[in-house]
């Protein structure tokens, strides 16, 4: 298993460059040109068109493995996170920077969880209905469990703000913890190196 | 039974005994098989090591724990 772990983490990282090459030459559209135009290079064109693919499957695999067998895990995010684990001493940081690590994110979850659930809108309400005022508040909590729903407040004003407007994506805020995990990992290991 | 409020300050001779022995610190490291860093961080007082770790030290300098660690 361990060999087969090796064998995808070697292919992708030497691939990578290809894929790179092809994406950005397909997107600034010199793909297409490479493939229709210059007839000797289509056999190589179409080659890293399928070594793309295959590289994608394997990036699938290798991605599911890292989440199944712990060996995968250990060998792969151990570099990734930056964990050194070599005496008591490290194994002690490593632990209170987990904490740390574990402790903020678990905070920055909690605050993404709340804004995604709360919704608050300011809608100027039209002319026919300014009897009332002329802007409405709304506040609500929402919660979906499969997709984010489109939800806005029932007003029927232009508005302007509201929440569901500014809250980033899912692959943004799942970014965004990833990077803040292992900031804050990393900031609280070398606080504690230094003592 | 008495209690012991707070956190200890631990110190150590670690240095002095290194010193007279004419060890560098990685020899020291290598001997108690932890690394330079942990040696560094031992002697400038800011790490207390595990009870094992100590036993280690002890056993290499031929003296007793108490020898060695004693509160300031």
């Amino acid at each position: 298993m361990n060999k087969l772990i090796r064998f995808l983490q070697n292919y992708l990282i030497i691939g990578l460059p290809l894929v790179v090459t092809y994406i950005t030459l397909t997107n600034i559209g010199l793909g297409k040109f490479m493939h229709d135009v210059l007839t000797h290079y289509k056999f190589i064109w179409s080659l890293m068109g399928f070594g793309m693919i295959f590289w994608f499957v394997l990036l699938i695999l290798f991605l599911i493995s890292l989440v199944l067998i712990p060996s995968a895990r250990e060998k792969t995010l151990k570099r990734l996170a930056n964990l050194q684990e070599r005496d008591e001493r490290e194994q002690y940081i490593t632990g209170k920077a987990s904490r740390t690590a574990y402790i903020s994110t678990l905070s920055l979850m909690i605050l993404f969880l709340f804004f995604s659930v709360f919704t608050l809108s300011i809608y100027k309400n039209p002319p026919e209905k300014s009897a009332n005022g002329r802007y409405t508040l709304s506040m609500g909590v929402h919660y979906t469990m499969l997709s984010k729903s489109d939800v806005h407040s029932r007003s029927e004003g232009t508005a302007l703000f509201d929440t569901t407007d500014i809250f980033p994506s899912t692959s943004t805020v799942i970014l965004i913890l990833l990077i803040w995990q292992l900031l804050a990992f990393n900031l609280a290991a070398r606080r504690e190196q230094r003592g | 039974m008495p209690r012991i409020e707070g956190k200890l300050a631990i110190d150590n001779c670690i240095q002095p005994l290194r010193i007279k022995r004419n060890l560098t610190q990685q020899d020291l490291a290598d001997a108690v098989d932890v690394t330079r860093l942990t040696i560094i961080a031992l002697e400038k007082g800011s790490y207390n090591p595990s009870l094992e770790l100590a036993f280690r030290l002890a056993n290499f300098f031929k003296v007793r724990i108490e020898d060695i660690f004693f509160i300031k």
